[in-house]
């Protein structure tokens, strides 16, 4: 039993704190060379929005803050992070706040090891091995009982929330899991998995999830629909996936006569991933690129609320600026002279990179029709590219070229790198695309075509 | 296209040449040899695809007949458009193209027009000496390859090869094999360098729960060490105890010991009751010895003085003894009062005789002033002076009020007369009467004035006291006149009577007044005695004489005041000298009352007095000391006597005998000797007996300190009963042997408390180094952005690759494919040219990417192309250039061809088909024909006479000679000059031989 000691409302309500997925200390990935000061706070972000959680539940005088799994990225559990969460639970703690962790499959209880000896009062483990059930209460009364389980393992492919029990006693019954709902889980692994359904039929009132880092409410409204079976994403956007961008947080519960009365999110992330397209279609120069993307950018920045933001820009459309930016080290310079604009002063903004998606202005259809060297090296592509094995995005270059293509394609590279460029997530068929857009820019076909239609 | 015209500014041997129209088809330009031929081959080639850079190239051709190097070529393009292209070697902007529109070209719009050939593919191609007709090599570049073959609708665009090159230098830079500065390279090698950074970091980091229970251990191990090392320590005290109190308890023991061995007291114990006595005797002993000494001598010294004193008393008369010596006043005192009337009497003395110096003074200075009584003779009073200055000045200011009215009055009466009418003036009978008056008054008055201030005054007064009546006379008739004249004028007219009245009131107050004025004047004048009327010289006059008197009175007044001084000080000084004197005689009587009453002779001087009174110093002072003298003898004698008696008490009250010492002789006194011998040895007994009584008490406390030690360090209780029970025991060296282990075993214990702490502190700052470290965290940051730009860089290496792999894809089956349409072009030119001896072609590329060629007979049989005739492989390459440049016109433009002498090696037969050919060709293609020989340039006429587009012939004069440039065509045939054979001029190789053996130069 947990007794927890914020102020009680006189009617009996409180609230609670539901965070997933810190991934504590862990590094962003998907981000290329950065400034020094960005490093560094790419590097503190994760550790700094669990402070804001931190804070969060003491502000809202929360009655305990549950989280669902993947506190640490990994078994290698840094000494920093740990240190970091004790003592963030330690204030809880010291304040009356209760803290419930199950780990998940990032963070399983029987690998990695614990740099924590002992954890502060109020904080609660759930174990392995079977589901476990704490009461909380709060000035002598009984107002929740919380249900959890911690994967042992990685691979938890068994389905826990089968293993929860029906509601008993007096107050919120909430389960907490880390696990994978069918269909929300949209490229994550299929880890506990379950259904809405089989949640549903255990009868209880909330259900914490984790592992899903978009935020999303499977079920639930208030005082109407239950249970309420919420994902809060992730508490810190951890690359550019689209999945990790856009604001991340916690949710925090309310609960009043001793139902759910509504669920609302809040953001604790220190830095926001975002993306822009720009077409550049009507951009007929680089300055003319260059301006659009800063305007972008402000608007993107503007919508962090004052948080830092890590900006990645795709060019797209057909312009005859496609052949600039083509020419030499175009797009890096066009990167570098953004980020020269880079102050290290919060809110910053730092441009990740720019992925020129653009093309041409050349009618392929035309060059196809031909009976030139284009028209035969669009033939080519295409031909190759239709007998691709594997024309979706499943990687694996050496099933997707022919051998002697893909021999000619790696020819001059250091077989130690030839493993990574293979395993490279491109498909063949979005390869060879890319090769015929080099080659005919190579060619200078962007060129001539351009003059042609000016 | 095809060339239009061309200028030579400048070019090798060539200078301001050119041709202004040259027409499509074919053209032959014949010239003999130094005609420039060759010069204009390059030139053509420079202008249109550029000049060579380095001067030592032979094609390079410095200008050497003048003219910028360089010139212009006009082409007209496949729509008919004339361009014109117009370079210059070495300038920056050595180049300028006309479009057919009239603007400007540049480079590109000049390459577009080319077709994008090149000058490499130009040259290889459409551009054939003589020497590089035999050569395969040229065909063989794979720019010329991949142009020839690939020219697409791209006329611009650039080289596939040139693309693939470019993709395969940035495929390159991104990654190869043992190039470290690839960026692939380098970031795999950084990033491995990271991964091994971050396993070690993690392998550190891995450490902190062993270093947790590291140090749980240590905190358990120290605690246990920290108790074993209390219990040491412990022990350790006690035996340190033990050895500390070991000292004293020895001390203790040995204090009682010695002490118990010292001798008894005996007989010396009175000695040392007596110690104090003794040694105080003995003290005193030496100067007892003294004072006995001291009592002879003052002995003597006292008969001394008492004999000097009787003589000076004697010397200070009969009436001087001792007692009234000393009861007299102190000499000093008599001194000084002998000295203060000494000095008092000389002062009086001093004083009277300056009295009566000052005294003659002021009786010589008073006989030296006139008495008073002759000063006051000599004028009035001071006073009396100043009250006539008075006068005169109020009798100025009369006079000149009296002036003033007479004036007025005079005024008065003109303007009274005038008022009046004329006839009442004539009719006033008085008038000369008043003026007679007026004028003699005034005189008298004047004269009176003048005696008055002449020290006349009693006759000034009398004549001014006439001029006054006069005046009053002259004033009474005055008046009548006027009462008379205004009683006419009243009658004459009442108008003026009121001016007349008011004139009248004015003239008779100023009348009275005037009146007033001149009594006052009178009465002035009279005062000073100064005649009437008085004049203003008689004033003045008078004025200085009252001033001199007055300068005169105050002369007189100084001497009577300096007079009164005089005898105010003989009379001062009278005074004086008499206090002097009777001061002198009251102190000489109280000198003498003094002598008198100190027993000093009163008729003495002063002194004589003072001589007296030293001498009486002097026996004073003889009597002080001889009461001195007195005094010490007595207390010396008190101090031998009672020294004498305390020995005596001393030596009586030991048993001298029983100690061994020597007794004094007895009897009245005691000898110094003997109290000195008895003392000496009483002495010594006591120093022996104190020093046996102080090493006795020394050890006592030397006892009694080491028992308190004892009790102090060792308290109370079974613990101190333990401890004295051990020091008891007296087994040092076991204590000592025992703490030696004690020590080590502390020794070794701290020692590895201290290993343990150390340890632990180096637990604790890595385990806080480790826990406040973000090292993991940035080493992860920096391998995911190492990873990502790496992936980047193999992503574009990737896409590099795969547009470079299907460039060359699409080049070869580009080559395969289209390669066969040129052939067989070139072997239908190829079997006409040979007259169907060959009828086929076939083009093989071997693995190493060279070509070989072969020709098929018309007998079937493959024949390697190298193995033909030098002159029939002419053919065969020409043939082949043939077809490429139909396959390059086919797909873009079709270039002029220009052939520098090409059939010199072919036989006539041969040499006759080909010109064939080449006009057939140059139905489609402009061919221009450089030949040195006459029958050639006929030939190809001929050849072309039967075409509709006939040949056009260019004739060059030799260098050097006058240039001329003819253009005919094949009916100026038979004018064509036989050129004469030149030396070196290359002749046909095989004219009359089989064409088709082989040259030794062919094989």
């Amino acid at each position: 039993m947990i007794v927890v000691s914020p102020p009680e409302d006189p009617g009996g309500d409180f609230c609670f704190v539901h965070a997933a997925d810190l991934h504590l200390d862990t590094p962003f990935y998907g981000i290329g060379e950065t400034a020094p000061a960005v490093g560094e706070a790419l590097r503190d972000a994760s550790l700094q929005a669990f402070d804001n959680l931190v804070s969060l539940c003491l502000e809202r005088q929360a009655a305990f803050l549950l989280i669902a799994g993947d506190v640490y990225d990994g078994a290698e559990r840094g000494i920093r992070a740990q240190l970091r969460f004790r003592d963030g639970l330690a204030r809880l703690s010291s304040a009356g706040i209760a803290t419930f962790v199950v780990h998940g499959n990032h963070d399983p209880v029987d690998s990695g090891w614990s740099a924590v000896a002992t954890w502060p009062e109020l904080v609660t483990i759930f174990g392995p091995e079977s589901v476990s059930a704490v009461p909380v209460h709060r000035d002598g009364r009984q107002i929740a009982v919380i249900q959890g389980i911690s994967y042992g393992r990685r691979d938890v492919r068994d389905n826990l929330a089968v293993r929860f029990a029906p509601p008993a006693g007096a107050g919120v019954q909430i389960g907490l899991l880390h696990c994978n709902v069918s269909g929300a889980a949209d490229g994550h692994e299929n880890y506990s998995p379950c259904s809405l359904d089989e949640l549903r039929r255990v009868g209880l009132d909330y259900w914490a999830l984790g592992h899903v880092h978009t935020r999303s409410t499977l079920s639930g409204r208030p005082f109407a629909e239950e249970p309420w079976v919420v994902y809060p994403g992730n508490l810190q956007g951890r690359g550019p996936q689209t999945s990790e961008r856009g604001e991340k947080g916690a949710v925090v519960v309310e609960v009043s006569g001793g139902r759910v009365a509504g669920v609302g999110f809040v953001a604790c992330d220190r830095i926001r991933y975002a993306s822009v397209e720009v077409e550049v279609a009507s951009l007929p120069s680089l300055d003319a690129v260059h301006d659009a993307l800063v305007e972008a950018a402000a608007e993107e920045l503007g919508r962090a609320g004052g948080r830092s933001i890590v900006l990645r820009a795709r060019l797209t459309g057909r312009s005859d600026a496609h052949v600039l930016l083509q020419g030499g080290d175009t797009v890096a310079e066009l990167l570098a002279s953004l980020r020269d604009d880079f102050r290290p002063v919060a809110p910053w903004l730092w441009w990740d990179r720019i992925d020129d998606d653009s093309l041409p202005l050349i009618d392929i259809e035309e060059l196809r029709g031909g009976s030139d060297f284009a028209a035969d090296l669009i033939s080519l592509a295409e031909g190759l590219a239709a007998a691709c094995a594997t024309p979706t995005l499943v990687p694996g270059l050496e099933a997707g070229l022919p051998l002697g293509l893909l021999d000619d394609v790696v020819a001059t590279l250091p077989k130690s790198l030839r493993a990574r460029a293979l395993a490279s997530d491109i498909s063949a068929r979005d390869l060879l695309a890319a090769g015929l857009v080099a080659a005919l820019d190579e060619l200078g076909a962007g060129e001539n075509l351009a003059g042609a239609v000016r | 296209m095809r060339l239009a015209s061309f200028h030579i500014d400048g070019f090798g041997a060539l200078a301001d040449f050119g041709v202004d129209e040259i027409g499509a088809g074919l053209v032959v330009v014949l010239g003999p040899n130094e005609a420039g031929k060759s010069t204009l081959f390059d030139f053509l080639t420079g202008v249109l695809f550029g000049f060579p850079t380095r001067k030592d190239n032979s094609r390079f051709r410095s200008p050497v007949r003048g003219g910028r190097h360089g010139g212009r070529v006009g082409f007209v393009d496949d729509a008919g458009g004339r361009w014109v292209v117009e370079r210059y070697a070495g300038a920056q902007r050595g180049l300028s193209v006309r479009l057919p529109d009239g603007s400007d070209g540049d480079e590109r719009s000049l390459s577009r027009a080319l077709a994008g050939a090149s000058a490499s593919l130009f040259e290889a191609v459409f551009a054939v000496g003589l020497n590089d007709l035999g050569q395969m090599k040229n065909l063989e570049s794979d720019e010329v390859r991949e142009l020839l073959f690939t020219a697409s609708i791209f006329g611009q665009r650039r080289s596939a090869t040139k693309a693939m090159r470019h993709l395969g230098e940035a495929r390159d830079e991104l990654a190869r094999p043992r190039r470290e500065d690839a960026m692939a390279n380098r970031l795999a090698a950084a990033l491995e360098g990271v991964r091994a950074e971050l396993a070690v970091a993690r392998q550190e980091a891995g450490r902190y729960e062993a270093l947790q229970r590291e140090a749980s251990r240590l905190d358990q191990e120290l605690e246990t060490m920290r108790v074993q090392l209390k219990d040491l320590t412990d022990r350790g005290r006690e035996l340190q105890l033990l050895e500390s109190c070991w000292r004293h308890y020895r001390l203790a023991q040995a204090a009682r010991a010695a002490v118990a061995a010292l001798p008894p007291v005996g007989q010396t114990a009175g000695v040392i009751a007596r110690a104090a006595a003794v040694r105080e005797l003995a003290a005193e002993r030496s100067g007892h010895f003294e004072r006995v000494e001291k009592l002879e001598e003052l002995l003597k010294s006292r008969a001394a003085l008492e004999s000097s004193l009787e003589r000076r008393l004697a010397r200070m008369g009969p009436n001087w003894t001792r007692e009234r010596a000393v009861e007299a006043s102190a000499p000093e005192l008599l001194a000084e009062g002998a000295r203060a009337a000494r000095d008092r009497l000389t002062t009086r003395r001093v004083a009277l005789a300056s009295a009566e110096a000052v005294l003659a003074q002021a009786e010589s200075l008073l006989a030296a002033v006139p008495s008073e009584d002759e000063l006051n003779d000599v004028v009035p009073e001071r006073i009396e002076l100043e009250k006539r200055q008075s006068i005169v000045s109020e009798l100025r200011d009369r006079l000149a009020e009296a002036e003033r009215l007479q004036l007025e009055v005079l005024a008065d009466e003109r303007a009274s007369t005038a008022s009046l009418s004329a006839p009442l003036s004539a009719h006033d009978p008085a008038r000369p009467a008043l003026v007679t008056l007026l004028v003699a008054g005034l005189v008298v008055c004047a004269v009176a004035l003048a005696l008055f201030a002449g020290h006349h005054a009693g006759p000034a007064a009398v004549i001014a006291l006439v001029g006054l009546l006069l005046l009053a006379a002259c004033g009474l008739l005055s008046a009548v006149g006027r009462r008379g004249r205004s009683a006419t004028a009243r009658a004459r007219t009442a108008d003026d009577t009121a001016s007349l009245t008011v004139a009248w009131r004015a003239a008779t107050a100023r009348q009275a007044l005037l009146e007033r004025s001149l009594v006052d004047v009178a009465k002035l004048s009279q005062q000073l005695g100064l005649p009437l009327p008085p004049s203003r010289v008689d004033i003045d006059r008078c004025a200085a004489v009252l001033q001199r008197q007055l300068e005169r009175r105050r002369q007189t007044d100084d001497r009577l005041a300096e007079r009164t001084r005089a005898e105010s000080r003989r009379a001062a000084a009278a005074g004086d000298v008499g206090m002097a004197f009777r001061a002198l005689a009251t102190e000489q009587a109280a000198y003498e009352s003094w002598c008198a009453a100190h027993g000093f002779a009163p008729t003495a001087q002063p002194d004589s007095t003072l001589e007296a009174i030293a001498e009486l110093a002097e026996i004073r002072e003889q009597v002080e000391a001889l009461g001195r003298i007195e005094g010490a003898l007595r207390e010396l004698e008190a101090s031998v006597t009672s020294f004498s008696l305390r020995c005596r008490r001393l030596f009586s009250s030991l048993d001298l005998a029983a100690l061994g010492v020597a007794s004094p002789q007895s009897g009245a006194g005691l000898a110094a000797a003997d109290i000195e011998a008895t003392l000496a040895q009483l002495v010594h007994l006591l120093e022996e007996a104190t020093a046996l009584e102080a090493n006795r008490s020394a050890l006592e406390r030397d006892r009694a300190s080491a028992e308190g030690a004892l009790e102090s360090a060792l308290g109370d209780g079974k613990s101190a009963e333990r401890m004295r029970s051990r020091l008891a025991t007296g087994d040092v060296l076991l204590w000592v042997s025992e703490r030696d282990e004690l020590a080590s075993a502390t020794e070794e214990l701290r020692t590895r408390e201290e290993e343990a702490v150390r340890r632990h502190q180096s637990l604790a700052e890595d385990m806080g180094r480790l826990a406040a470290s973000d090292h993991i965290a940035d080493l992860e940051r920096r391998r995911e952005s190492l990873e990502v730009t790496l992936d980047d860089a193999l992503h574009r290496y990737l896409v590099l690759g795969t547009a470079r792999a299907l460039l060359q894809r699409t080049l070869a089956q580009h080559e395969r494919e289209r390669q066969p349409a040129v052939v067989a072009r070139a072997a239908a030119h190829f079997e006409r040219v040979t007259g169907g001896r060959y009828v086929g072609l076939l083009a093989d590329s071997g693995i190493d990417g060279r070509q070989s060629l072969r020709v098929l007979s018309a007998t079937g049989e493959m024949i390697d192309a190298q193995s033909l005739s030098r002159g029939t492989l002419e053919q065969l390459y020409l043939c082949l250039r043939l077809g490429l440049a139909d396959s390059f016109a086919e797909r873009s433009v079709s270039l002029p061809i220009v052939l520098d002498d090409v059939l010199v090696n072919f036989d006539p037969v041969r040499a006759r088909a080909v010109a064939t050919e080449l006009a057939e060709c140059a139905t489609t293609h402009q061919i221009v024909v450089l030949t040195c020989h006459p029958h050639l340039a006929e030939m190809m006429l001929r050849a072309s006479d039967p075409l509709p587009q006939p040949a056009q012939l260019i004739q060059l004069g030799r260098l050097g000679e006058p240039r001329k440039v003819e253009q005919l065509a094949l009916a100026a045939l038979t004018a064509l000059p036989d050129l004469p054979a030149h030396a070196g001029e290359p002749t046909p190789a095989h004219a009359a031989t089989d064409p088709d053996l082989p040259t030794a130069a062919g094989v």
